[in-house]
């Protein structure tokens, strides 16, 4: 029988076996920010429902394959997420730009909300220009809030690699976004 | 910890030494302890890491229910996989194609070992009398009678 106290683990041993039930809870534990994650990095979210919905079926099938020693449930469903939206991004005539819709109201002013929206959609036209693992390390370390170790166990790399990673992606959107660059903009 | 590395580590890592790399921590809080400009520069450094993080979209309970609603009944129609796909998941590809070459070719050398040492153990029919029986056969087949 599933509880709600289950850990990640417990529940993905039972998945393992083929328990339904323990996988339902466990989708319905963590698929909010799974969505979140694929679209941040995809910027769509159709797309975004599509890789975490493709996320959760491989945890199901691959489930004996997840190794509770070597990394928590987390990193192993981001890094499924995080392959899928690269992957997708490569596909051709794939566009990053479809993001709608408006941010969460947390201002009571609206012009401070339109210079919000403005700022906020060229952040996401600087994100989405950068090479796919930088994106990826500035979502994970700036946006999702991970350590740098954490970060860099999903992108499968040593803490240092990540963290070089990091600073070559913040140097680019210090370009990009420098009051300078052409396409980029001001800094508030 | 220069003044000059703190800065560089601050373009690096942004503005929360705290989530630095751990062995970084202590002399960037000292740096900091000891330098105004490094507390002005923190401070300009936050607002460029502000920019960073976006608030993200908000993602609905009806979005939510209806992907969990989709992806449970994908799963309970995929079967999992099975044990030796499990098995060679967990091995690195290199050494999964190393063995399945190996397979192949034990496979390759011990057919050719048993085809050419080992007699069939039916007796082999002369090919005329192969041809006799098949005809014999036919004859029965088309002819509706028995002979």
């Amino acid at each position: 029988m599933v509880e709600a106290s289950d850990t990640d683990d417990e529940l993905m041993g039972r998945v393992a076996g083929g328990d339904a039930a323990a996988f339902d809870r466990l989708a319905a534990r963590h698929m909010r920010r799974a969505v979140a994650l694929a679209q941040r990095m995809t910027g769509n979210p159709s797309d975004a429902d599509e890789i975490a919905q493709e996320a959760f079926l491989r945890v199901w099938q691959h489930a004996g394959r997840w190794d509770g020693g070597r990394a928590a449930f987390t990193t192993w469903l981001y890094r499924i997420v995080m392959n899928l939206a690269i992957d997708r991004g490569r596909r051709p005539g794939w566009s990053p730009l479809e993001e709608a819709g408006d941010l969460p109201d947390q201002t009571p002013d609206a012009l401070t909300r339109i210079a919000e929206r403005q700022t906020a959609e060229r952040v996401n036209r600087a994100l989405a220009a950068l090479p796919d693992r930088q994106r990826a390390a500035v979502v994970l370390f700036h946006q999702e809030g991970l350590s740098l170790r954490q970060a860099a166990e999903i992108l499968t790399m040593g803490e240092s690699a990540f963290a070089s990673l990091l600073a070559r992606a913040r140097a680019a959107l210090k370009t990009a976004l420098s009051p300078d660059d052409p396409v980029g903009g001001r800094m508030p | 910890m220069t003044d000059e590395d703190f800065l560089r580590h601050l373009d690096d890592y942004g503005a929360s030494p705290e989530r630095w790399p751990a062995e970084l921590r202590a002399e960037a809080d000292a740096a900091l302890a000891r330098s105004p400009a490094l507390r002005t520069a923190l401070e300009d450094a936050a607002a460029f890491d502000r920019l960073l993080t976006v608030p993200a979209m908000p993602v609905e309970d009806a979005r939510v229910a209806r992907l969990l609603s989709a992806v449970g009944a994908a799963a309970r129609a995929v079967p999992q996989e099975g044990v030796v796909m499990l098995l060679l998941g967990r091995m690195p590809r290199r050494r999964v194609a190393g063995f399945c070459v190996a397979l192949l070719a034990l496979g390759w050398l011990t057919g050719g070992w048993f085809a050419g040492h080992l007699a069939s153990p039916l007796p082999t029919a002369p090919r005329s009398q192969e041809l006799a029986l098949l005809n014999d056969e036919v004859v029965t087949l088309f002819d509706g009678e028995p002979r």
